[in-house]
């Protein structure tokens, strides 16, 4: 609601400052101009009627009511305009002019609307003096008491002319104002209309230097020096309101600001960002840009575009982080990064907004950021952190409307952590709890779950049966209750029940991506296993006939074309494959293709070999039937392309992918190295797909290219949250951390390879870096056990082995058991000559081990042994061994 | 004596029949009306009250002449694509009026405005020019807004013509130019088509918007605008926004040719097609 004062009481009090000044003297000639209209009604005769005033009598009471409200006593300043109008003497009408201003400006004052507007009116009706500036007071004083319609009419008139307003950007304020309220009042369209119809800056501005250039002719005309004075002041108000106008953020940018506000309100998006992108422009340093930051991010939310929005939400956390609009403007960037899978930024957001809600006491923006992280670190692997905002809500809103779902999602976050000790009582004392909760199903899954990790295997067999019996009509949780009896039995080592399980677990109606791709990959294992190459392309052609848009489809696609390459149907596998490589080019979403191109690349080497060991060709026919495939990205892009100028980045990086493949398929991966390389160098990491980050990531880091590798890891994470790729970055960037010596950083990202990423492809490197921050930051024990862990795992032997017991060594030797230490390098370069890297560092490292142990002829040995070995000889270790037996032999002779 | 008169051709300061009286205003401060005046060397007389002497055209401070039918003529001719009829009419009515150029008042930068569209349509684009350059020179306050009018007539013919280079190169000078909202419409309008020409949608669009955000008073434009604005609607994928904007055209502009492109271009009925 617009109230009686700012401009108005302003507006007013200059008017009336004007006219107490002006009472001193009685009127002139240049005075007030004479009523344009008979004098206004006589107010209705009183019982008594009291004695007519005489001029003079009439000047002293007008004086004396000036002097009244000058000392703000409006009451008595209108009570005594009041008796002069009532007891004026006929043929006084033209001098009452002042009166009845100095009456409206008092009832104003004093906050009196209601009694102001017929004043203003009656003013209005018989007078012209100072008509602008009743009119603008009557405008705002009808705008107070919600006459809207009737402000309107009269600022419309001020707007097509007002050319006694010493102050032309008054009327835009008020203007203004009612724009609000019509705004408020829900008459959006008319509101447009009407903010439309407003004069430009340029044409106020024009308007108000009109002013000036009268009120100057009419200070210097030598017929108003006796008026000079207030012409004086009124000059200098009005100079000064030209001043504050040339300004051009004064006029324009409150205008736009709302004209913005209206189109949003109209559902018209695109217009608001149309008008908030240019006060952006034209205003960059405005005191109120955030408002117009603000406007334009829900503009281009409501336009559907999110990741605008969301980028001005984040710029307005960076530039107005204190604003009282900051929290709001959080949660919304916490909504659209949600949306848009940017789980960096939405905890950033989400942070943000629940701490200001806390300094705030703003509890259901609490709850909802609550909510919202809990969610989010639970999704991402944070299970602590999930776990803490569920306790935080559950604490704060202790009768809250998602106790149950906070609840419930807390005892997860164990389960989530594989943390199974706690998982079931925290489970368990949810469903004493909520013993009617919607998640009971799900619950008592979760508890089965339980006993199998804990390798109860046959309560956990008796759990799930149970689980069937007593939720028949469950569809939700049911495939996955199937798919664990398959884990069950398997584990119970009945691997064909637990195959028909699997394979039941897969064609149950509404089961999930992820249990079917689960279910499935088990089945194709026992088919592997059996060589049963039909049979895999039996369960997967159903499945991909029926759902050729499945995420899933092109993990579909490389099995059956794997089955035909296990089979020895090159060309069919190659022909099925490539038939439904193109529409997955372009998507970066589909990490399927790198598959798909990984297992083009092993048929394209096999051809290869096929072709190599064939007799030689011996007719043109022959010779071109049996041309050489095409095994180059070009050669490929050849095939896929009619029109090559229409590949992608994305497309072409995958291409080339495909060459580093198939160079590493026959054994030459220093070249495929480069080619990954070359794709991290040459292609923006916001245009790869996750595998590709992630590999030519890993590329470029063995490349020595950190900065480059570093931006693919960090591009792979920001853009991909939910990726089972995510571990290669965190490996990667532990990698980076472990370079630099920062052991603590480098732990972080190998953990998170493990507990956030789940580490499908780098569960070994993110182990054995892991173990290696561990003996970085001195925690040897810690260490030790993984390393030893490391080096007995069956399915890890290779380098990972000979490094963990080179590590083991020096663990040992660290803990002054240098026999021991010496043991553990003998089995390195003993049993993993095949790395000369460590083998190099087990021999010297044995070698100074046994010089402590003041063995300097088994050094000595040691030494020639190393310096023996023609790979060894040439490693930067050799230097020292060669000093180190230099010396040894010296002080022997 | 060397005088100047030519009764019988084309004397009368206001063409056509049933011409309104003419006011000349004078420097001494007279105010002199009479029926369409004869030019006599540089004099006005008016012959019907038996002048022979008249005022001389320097002594006249203003005027106010009724618009001659010949622009409407002309106008009307250039939109029926008869570019050389027009500026033979207009050129026929502009010649002899020239003395009166600079007299505040005078029709006479409008019709060259004319004459210089009627010049571009013909493809004398110096010529054209130069009567831009022209109007940009003259004292009276109306003659700058007609020199960037005309400009952007120039810029439109251009445009349709194909020569997008030289439309780029005279909007970068001309947008300097645009004060009014007509004048500011218009360059939004081209920088819009040149946008979408150039495959921009999104920024077209927002071009195409300025005009009814900013300029909804300018009613000659806004059928353009609606119909670029269903067009980069319906090419960002905004089919309901594209529905929205086309089916206003039609209800509000009915019968223009732009309505009649977007039905075409998008029928009610195709579904396909349908924004």
């Amino acid at each position: 609601m617009l109230r009686a004062s700012g401009l108005l009481a302003g507006l007013v009090l200059g008017m009336s400052g004007l006219r107490a000044q002006l009472a001193i003297t009685p009127p002139t000639s240049s005075g007030p101009a004479p009523p344009r209209a008979a004098p206004p009604p006589r107010p209705p005769a009183e019982p008594a009627k009291p004695e007519k005033l005489t001029p003079f009598a009439q000047e002293a009471m007008y004086r004396d009511a000036v002097n009244a409200f000058n000392a703000g006593n409006y009451d008595r300043c209108a009570g005594l305009c009041q008796q002069i109008i009532s007891r004026a003497a006929p043929g006084s009408e033209p001098m009452l002019d002042r009166v009845h201003f100095t009456l409206a400006a008092a009832l104003l004052r004093k906050g009196d609307n209601p009694a102001a507007i017929p004043a203003l009116r009656q003013y209005l009706e018989a007078y012209s003096s100072q008509a602008d500036e009743a009119r603008l007071a009557l405008a705002q004083a009808l705008l107070a008491v919600h006459q809207t319609e009737a402000a309107l009419t009269e600022i419309r008139k001020l707007l097509d002319d007002a050319p006694g307003l010493d102050d032309q950007s008054a009327t835009l304020t008020l203007a203004l104002a009612a724009a609000d309220t019509l705004l408020q009042a829900g008459q959006a369209a008319q509101t447009l209309e009407f903010l439309q119809s407003l004069p430009t800056g340029e044409q106020l501005l024009q308007r108000q230097r009109q002013r000036v250039t009268d009120l100057t002719e009419a200070y210097n005309a030598p017929a108003n020096v006796l008026i000079r004075e207030p012409l004086a002041a009124k000059l200098s108000s009005a100079k000064a309101a030209l001043t504050r106008m040339q300004n051009e953020e004064t006029l324009e940018l409150p205008r736009y600001l709302r004209l913005g506000g209206v189109f949003l309100k109209l559902d018209r998006p695109w217009e608001a960002v149309v008008v908030y992108r240019d006060l952006l422009q034209r205003f960059p340093a405005a005191s109120d840009q955030v408002f117009a930051v603000q406007g334009l991010a829900l503009a281009w939310q409501d336009a559907g575009r999110a990741e605008e929005a969301m980028l001005l939400c984040r710029r307005f956390l960076a530039e107005f982080r204190t604003h009282p609009l900051a929290p709001e403007m959080t949660e919304i960037g916490g909504r659209l990064a949600l949306r848009l899978g940017r789980n960096a930024d939405a905890l950033a957001f989400y942070t943000f907004a629940a701490d200001a809600a806390r300094k705030k006491s703003k509890s259901a923006l609490l709850s909802r950021s609550l909510l919202a992280l809990a969610d989010l670190k639970f999704a991402t692997g944070d299970q602590g952190g999930a776990r803490a905002d569920c306790e935080s809500y559950l604490r704060d809103f202790p009768a809250g409307e998602e106790r149950e779902k906070m609840s419930y999602l807390a005892a997860l976050t164990f389960m989530a952590a594989h943390d199974y000790d706690r998982a079931e009582p925290a489970i368990k004392g949810f469903l004493g709890k909520f013993p009617q909760s919607s998640q009971r199903a799900d619950a008592t899954y979760r508890l089965a779950v339980c006993r199998f990790a804990r390798q109860e295997n046959s309560g956990a067999l008796a759990a799930c049966d149970q689980w069937l019996r007593e939720y028949p009509k469950d569809t939700l949780v049911r495939p996955a209750v199937i798919s664990l009896k398959g884990d069950v039995l398997k584990a119970l080592n009945r691997p064909d029940d637990a195959f028909a399980a699997y394979r039941l677990a897969a064609t149950q109606p509404g089961v999930s991506d992820e249990v079917l791709a689960y279910a499935l990959a088990e089945c194709a294992r026992q088919l592997g296993q059996k060589r049963d190459w039909d049979g895999l392309t039996e369960l997967y052609s159903p499945l991909l006939a029926a759902a050729p848009n499945s995420p899933l489809a092109a993990g579909w696609v490389t099995q059956i074309a794997t089955a035909d390459l296990r089979a020895g149907r090159l060309d069919t596998a190659w022909n099925f494959v490539v038939g439904r490589l193109t529409p997955v080019l372009d998507d970066p979403t589909k990490s399927g293709a790198e598959e798909m191109l990984a297992l083009l690349a092993q048929i394209q080497a096999r051809r290869m070999r096929v072709l190599a060991s064939a007799p030689p060709p011996d007719t043109p026919a022959a010779n071109e039937a049996k041309q050489d495939p095409p095994v180059t990205a070009a050669a490929l892009a050849g095939q896929l392309y009619a029109d090559q100028g229409k590949i992608t980045p994305l497309a072409r990086a995958r291409l080339a992918y495909f060459e580093a493949k198939y160079l590493q398929a026959i054994t030459r991966p220093a070249d495929a190295e480069k080619i990954l390389a070359k794709i991290g160098l040459t292609e923006t990491p916001d245009q790869l797909s996750a595998p590709l980050l992630a590999e030519t990531g890993e590329a470029l880091l063995r490349q020595s290219s950190p900065a480059a590798a570093k931006a693919c890891f960090e591009t792979l994470l920001a853009r991909y949250p939910a990726s089972d790729w995510r571990d290669c970055a965190y490996v990667g960037l532990g990698d980076l951390a472990l370079a630099h010596d920062e052991g603590q950083t480098a732990e972080t990202n190998y953990l998170a390879a493990i507990d956030r990423a789940g580490a499908q492809h780098r569960l070994r490197e993110a182990t054995v870096g892991q173990a290696r921050a561990f003996l970085l930051l001195g925690r040897l024990t810690e260490a030790e056990k993984l390393f030893t862990s490391i080096a007995a795992a069956r399915e890890w032997r290779g380098e990972s082995t000979a490094l963990s017991l080179y590590y083991l060594g020096q663990i040992a030797v660290r803990r002054g058991d240098l026999p021991k230490g010496v043991a553990f390098f003998q089995r390195v370069y003993v049993g993993q000559q095949r790395f000369p890297d460590w083998a190099a560092r087990a021999y010297l490292d044995s070698g100074l081990a046994l010089e402590k142990l003041g063995q300097p002829a088994a050094a000595i040995a040691t030494y020639r042994e190393m310096l023996g070995n023609e790979h060894l000889r040439i490693h930067p270790a050799a230097s020292t061994a060669r000093e180190r037996l230099r010396l040894l032999e010296s002080s022997a002779t | 004596m060397n005088r100047h008169f030519l009764p019988l051709v084309c004397l009368l300061l206001a063409t056509g029949q049933g011409a309104s009286a003419q006011t000349f205003w004078m420097q001494d401060g007279r105010k002199i009306t009479m029926p369409p005046a004869v030019l006599d060397d540089q004099r006005i007389v008016n012959r019907l009250a038996g002048e022979s002497v008249g005022q001389p055209i320097s002594n006249i401070v203003r005027l106010e002449w009724p618009d001659p039918p010949a622009f409407a003529e002309a106008e009307a001719l250039l939109k029926s694509n008869r570019a050389p009829e027009a500026f033979a009419l207009i050129d026929a009515t502009l010649k002899p009026q020239q003395l009166f150029r600079e007299i505040p008042g005078s029709w006479w930068n409008a019709g060259a405005a004319l004459r210089g569209r009627a010049l571009a349509s013909l493809g004398r684009l110096p010529e054209a020019d130069a009567i831009v350059a022209l109007l940009r020179r003259s004292k009276l306050e109306t003659a700058p807004a007609l020199a960037t009018r005309l400009q952007f007539d120039i810029i439109d013919l251009l445009f349709a013509g194909g020569h997008l280079d030289e439309v780029r190169t005279r909007l970068a000078v001309a947008s300097a130019e645009a004060r009014d909202d007509a004048s500011r419409a218009r360059l939004n309008l081209l920088n819009a088509d040149l946008l979408r020409l150039d495959g921009k949608a999104e920024e077209a669009l927002f071009a195409y918007l300025r005009v009814p955000v900013y300029f909804p008073g300018e009613k000659s434009a806004m059928p353009a605008a609606l119909l670029g604005t269903t067009r980069c609607y319906h090419s960002l994928g905004e089919i309901t926004r594209a529905r929205l904007a086309r089916d206003e055209l039609v209800r509000l502009y009915p019968g223009t040719p732009e309505a009649d492109l977007a039905q075409k271009e998008f029928p009610p009925t195709d579904q396909k097609n349908s924004p």
